[in-house]
């Protein structure tokens, strides 16, 4: 039965994305900090343009961090953080109905760290990967994915995860573990080592660099991601 | 009607306690009270010369004992900070406790051990208001750098009620709702909106939220920092570091006594990752080798939960039988691993004080007194002498090893042992010992909301250990020759042995009647929070022997049970607690009769968060009785019988008429009937009104008005304060004044000035000057003239 569940629901979530169907609607994050190159769609039908610090994202926008870039993306329902890190894509839906909120991120590429308040009842929250589809209920993580495989360190709380492709392949990831999936659907389950922690660590980093450079025609200045 | 009401209420953010008839404190500042935050105290102080330490008594509603915080004296101020994990709904009750140079002891406000009514803290509650109206940014305490501020208000989650064009934003007071971009359901302010300046870093935020028929719905404060992008860097960098140095002179003028001071500070906070090593100094003119120490000296590391490491003054906190707010000047640290934890401490906690030789006495002439000792003959070519006595050196050693994190399950067992250094000083008097062993059990279950505490302790006292151990013969010639004691002197040997490597054993070693519980400290609580009641019931047990040199002010002698249960309703809106608490003392029949000591208490507090004041109304009943009667010949002037009532109302409201004037209104009173000997009836009432003004950025003002009328044993001491002041910006912000007056009519007659200036020479480099004059009419005039300087790294 749950699982019958899952797949019509991923069966809807996946169709409505592909379709771009979600209703444009209200405020549904807004970038807090940005390093360097981040661009926005501030909705589904808006153009592509430079994020500033407050740029508000509506239901189906988009943010893209370039080499050494990064942006600190905030929900306005409840305040969870998400650490959109450099050379990566996401897109947030929004469904609002009676019931409460739900919140779907799509990382087409790249890696995302999140910091997810616990959801209200009624509200939901799911991270969808070119492999994945994975459902949280309030955590602390990194995903990191690409067109083949998508990579979950999970540093607090639990994630339930199904294959994007046969949700019947699902596991439930528990804090302090890694889980990767592939498209075909194959899941591995193990420990966090010290290589995975520091790459947690890393992937809630916000350190900058900066670059003066100074010309006979003025001051050109370069900030960027350090490593 | 309404309006009228509202006027004649009161403030918030920061309430002012002043004219609070005090030698020693002119004026209190509390912080911001929230459940679970951290309240500050400030008080500013008079005659700072003649103080030796001043401490926070403290006790949330219906607890049994005052809970004590040290405060740092800086200057003429002194600040400390009542832990987060004590602040609850619906109210704290505090004063100062003010210990003078002199030995002697002075409460803020004065008289509470007569019965004058400790003052009160309303603490407001979280409400699912908090939910609906998110900030997004600042985070608490978050720094932005000048070109990367954004203050951003989600109303995504809020009611259809509310009207998100009338919600109003207010930077340090000031109205910036002009700079906020409204977006649908988010408020926004950039930098690049913010049409104000302001100077300094430190900034408040107060964010309102109206309903449609414009009546206020929430409102919530937040603070955070704006730093140049030099600093704003240095604090994301992993190596982060900031310190300051301070550095003050001044010079006190008191009843023609004139007095400088001195005072140096410095502070120094880095972290790298998980680490953070902080030093702090504070150096006075006022340290003296014949006072306890008023430097201060720390040195930390800490990283994460699991480790911390203090050398210097450090006031640990063990199970409060153990350790608790003592300052120890050594090392002490803790390392915790959730299944298995330690923490430690171990230094000194009073300094040695050298005595004084007043006459020395030959053999044939020499009184009997007990200030008359023997001393070193050839020194001081006498063989007795008349002396002060000194103080000797204090040492404690505290360990606690335990077991599990606390979350849901820990077990610690304590051992504490103190001793007092015998060649610290030569002229000194009944050097003590101490030892302590105790254990504490914590089990948590349904995520805390069923929480049961339980702790034990037994204490050893060595009242002189001057003549150290018993020797082999003593013991055999106490117990050999005396046939009728029946016991064999090997056995005391071996007892002796066994007893000598924790504690001195002679015949100062006490308890002498431990199967009597007389030095067991015990208490047990059980916490259920359910169905938004938080219920409390505790028993407590203090023999009257028992003691703790790691613990100044805990209540001996006294047991019985304590019931107190907080309702929460309407949203964390309304407050209802209902406490009881039975004691009495006599516990191993020392004394001539029992007494019972009752205590009732109830109060209500409102916090609607909309145009209406926040309420709190409070009752008190203090039954105190002994089995002796008044009238009995004998021991009739031994009898205890009297009965307090107090009653106390508290206000507080934000009022806009042309700008926010924020106001605060209390009454108290209460009323003692002492049917003994003594009759010491005494009545109490104190009326008060502040209102802060915030004109505009570059002004505010403060006008407070005080009556208070008393009657202790028939004296009646009646005064009315008013207390006027301003604060002014200027010079595109680098110059502040500020002044204040502040005369008292009636009994108390007193007339107090004062005035700051302070000038930011740099961005980080700073001189304020500062003078206070006070007149006692017909007596003197004081006053008080400082100039102090400092400097950020």
């Amino acid at each position: 039965m749950k699982k019958l569940f899952f797949i019509c629901l991923s069966f809807l979530l996946a169709s409505s994305l592909s379709a771009g169907n979600f209703p444009f609607g209200s405020s549904v994050a807004q970038v807090v900090k940005l390093v360097k190159d981040v661009s926005v769609k501030k909705s589904s039908e808006a153009k592509i343009e430079n994020a500033k610090i407050g740029t508000v994202i509506s239901d189906g926008g988009q943010v893209i961090t370039k080499s050494k870039s990064l942006a600190l993306i905030k929900l306005t329902k409840d305040n969870s953080l998400l650490t959109v890190r450099e050379n990566s894509i996401l897109n947030i839906y929004e469904r609002k109905d009676a019931k409460g909120i739900n919140t779907i991120t799509n990382i087409e590429k790249g890696t995302l760290n999140f910091k997810v308040q616990k959801q209200e009842v009624g509200d939901g929250f799911q991270f969808i990967t070119p492999s994945a589809v994975a459902s949280i209920r309030g955590t602390s993580g990194t995903i990191d994915s690409d067109t083949s495989e998508t990579e979950i360190l999970l540093e607090e709380g639990e994630m339930f995860v199904e294959s994007k492709n046969d949700p019947s392949k699902n596991a439930t990831l528990d804090g302090g573990k890694k889980l990767t999936i592939d498209s075909e659907g194959n899941i591995k389950i193990e420990d966090l080592n010290e290589e995975d922690q520091k790459k947690l660590n890393d992937s809630k980093k916000t350190n900058t660099r900066k670059i003066k450079i100074i010309t006979p025609f003025g001051e050109l200045e370069f900030e960027y991601l350090s490593d | 009607m309404k309006k009228i009401f509202s006027l004649l209420i009161i403030i918030t953010l920061s309430i002012d306690t002043f004219a609070q008839v005090s030698n020693y404190v002119s004026d209190v500042k509390i912080g911001n009270a929230k459940e679970r935050s951290s309240i500050a105290i400030n008080a500013e102080l008079f005659n700072v010369e003649n103080i030796s330490q001043i401490s926070i008594a403290y006790k949330p509603f219906g607890e049994t004992q005052f809970k004590n915080v040290e405060m740092l004296i800086a200057g003429n101020s002194s600040s400390g900070n009542i832990p987060a994990e004590d602040v609850i709904p619906p109210y704290i009750e505090y004063y100062l406790l003010i210990e003078l140079k002199d030995g002697s002891k002075q409460t803020y406000p004065i008289g509470i051990e007569q019965g004058v009514s400790p003052l009160q803290i309303s603490i407001a509650g979280k409400t699912s208001r908090d939910k609906e109206i998110i900030i997004l940014s600042p985070e608490e305490g978050e720094i932005f750098s000048e070109n990367e501020l954004l203050i951003s208000i989600s109303f995504v989650r809020a009611s259809e009620n509310v009207d998100i064009n009338k919600t109003k934003i207010f930077l340090n007071n000031f109205d910036i709702t002009s700079s906020a971009i409204f977006d649908q359901d988010l408020i926004t302010i950039t930098s690049n909106e913010l049409k104000e300046k302001f100077s300094g870093n430190s900034r408040l935020l107060e964010v309102q939220v109206f309903d449609k028929d414009g009546k206020l719905y929430y409102s919530t404060k937040r603070t955070f920092q704006v730093v140049s992008q030099q600093i704003a860097k240095s604090v994301e960098e992993q190596f982060k570091y900031a310190g300051s140095l301070k550095a003050e002179a001044r010079n006190e003028n008191t009843n023609s006594n004139e007095i400088f001071y001195k005072n140096i500070g410095a502070d120094f906070n880095s972290s790298y990752k998980d680490w953070k090593i902080n030093a702090n100094a504070y150096l006075t003119s006022e340290e003296k080798d014949n006072l306890q120490p008023y430097n201060r000296y720390t040195l930390s590391i800490q990283n994460g939960d699991w480790l911390s490491l203090k050398v210097g003054d450090a006031y640990p906190r063990f199970p409060n039988l153990i350790v608790d707010g003592k300052r120890v000047r050594g090392v002490t640290g803790a390392i915790n691993f959730g299944f298995f934890n330690i923490q430690t401490t171990y230094g000194e906690i009073v300094r040695s004080v050298e005595g004084r030789l007043i006459e020395k006495y030959n053999a044939d002439n020499v009184p009997l007194a007990s200030d008359v000792i023997s001393i070193n003959q050839a020194k001081y070519n006498a063989p007795f002498g008349k002396v002060n006595f000194g103080i000797y050196k204090r040492k404690l050693f505290a360990v606690r090893p335990s077991f599990g994190s606390g979350e849901n399950f820990q077990l610690g067992f304590s051992y504490l042992h103190g001793i007092d250094d015998i060649n610290s000083i030569e002229f000194g008097t009944r050097p003590k010992e101490n030892v302590v062993v105790g254990s504490d059990l914590t089990l948590a279950f349904d995520n805390k909301n069923i929480l049961f505490t339980s702790q034990a302790a037994f204490s050893l006292i060595n009242k002189d250990i001057s003549t150290g151990t018993l020797s082999d013969a003593q013991i055999d010639s106490i117990f050999t020759s005396n046939k009728d004691l029946n016991v064999d002197p090997a056995d005391v040997k071996n007892i002796r042995d066994m007893i000598d490597k924790f504690i001195t054993v002679n015949q100062y070693l006490g308890p002498w009647n431990p199967q009597k519980l007389s030095s067991l400290g015990a208490e047990t609580a059980l916490n259920l929070n359910y169905f938004n009641n938080s219920i409390r019931a505790s028993y407590i047990y203090r023999g009257n022997e028992y003691q703790s040199f790691g613990q100044s002010y805990l209540r001996t002698d006294v047991k019985g049970i304590n019931l107190v249960d907080r309702i929460r309703m309407l949203d964390n809106k309304l407050f209802i607690s209902f406490g009881y608490e039975s004691l009495q003392d006599n516990l191993q029949n020392t004394k001539l009769s029992t007494t019972n000591y009752t205590t009732l208490s109830a109060s209500v507090s409102y916090f609607p968060r909309t145009n209406f004041p926040n309420i709190t109304i409070g009752y008190n009943k203090f039954s105190n009785k002994n089995d002796l009667n008044t009238k009995d010949f004998q021991y009739g002037k031994y009898a205890i019988d009297d009965v307090t009532n107090r009653i106390f109302v508290q206000l507080s409201y934000d009022v806009y008429a042309l700008v926010k004037h924020s106001t605060s209104f209390s009454f108290t009173t209460s009323s003692r009937d002492d049917n003994s000997q003594q009759n010491s009836d005494s009545k109490f009432t104190n009326v008060s009104l502040n209102v802060n003004s915030f004109w505009n950025r570059d002004l505010s003002s403060v006008l407070g008005l005080v009556y208070n009328t008393s009657e202790i044993v028939g004296y009646p001491f009646d005064y009315f304060s008013i207390y006027v002041g301003a604060k002014y910006l200027m010079l595109e912000d680098k110059l502040t004044l500020s002044g204040t007056i502040s005369p008292s009519f009636g009994d108390f007659q007193r007339q107090s000035f004062e005035f700051v200036a302070n000038y930011l020479i740099m961005q980080n480099f700073s001189v304020a000057f500062q003078t206070r004059i006070y007149r006692l009419p017909g007596k003197s005039t004081n006053s008080v003239i400082g100039f102090s300087t400092r400097y950020n790294i």
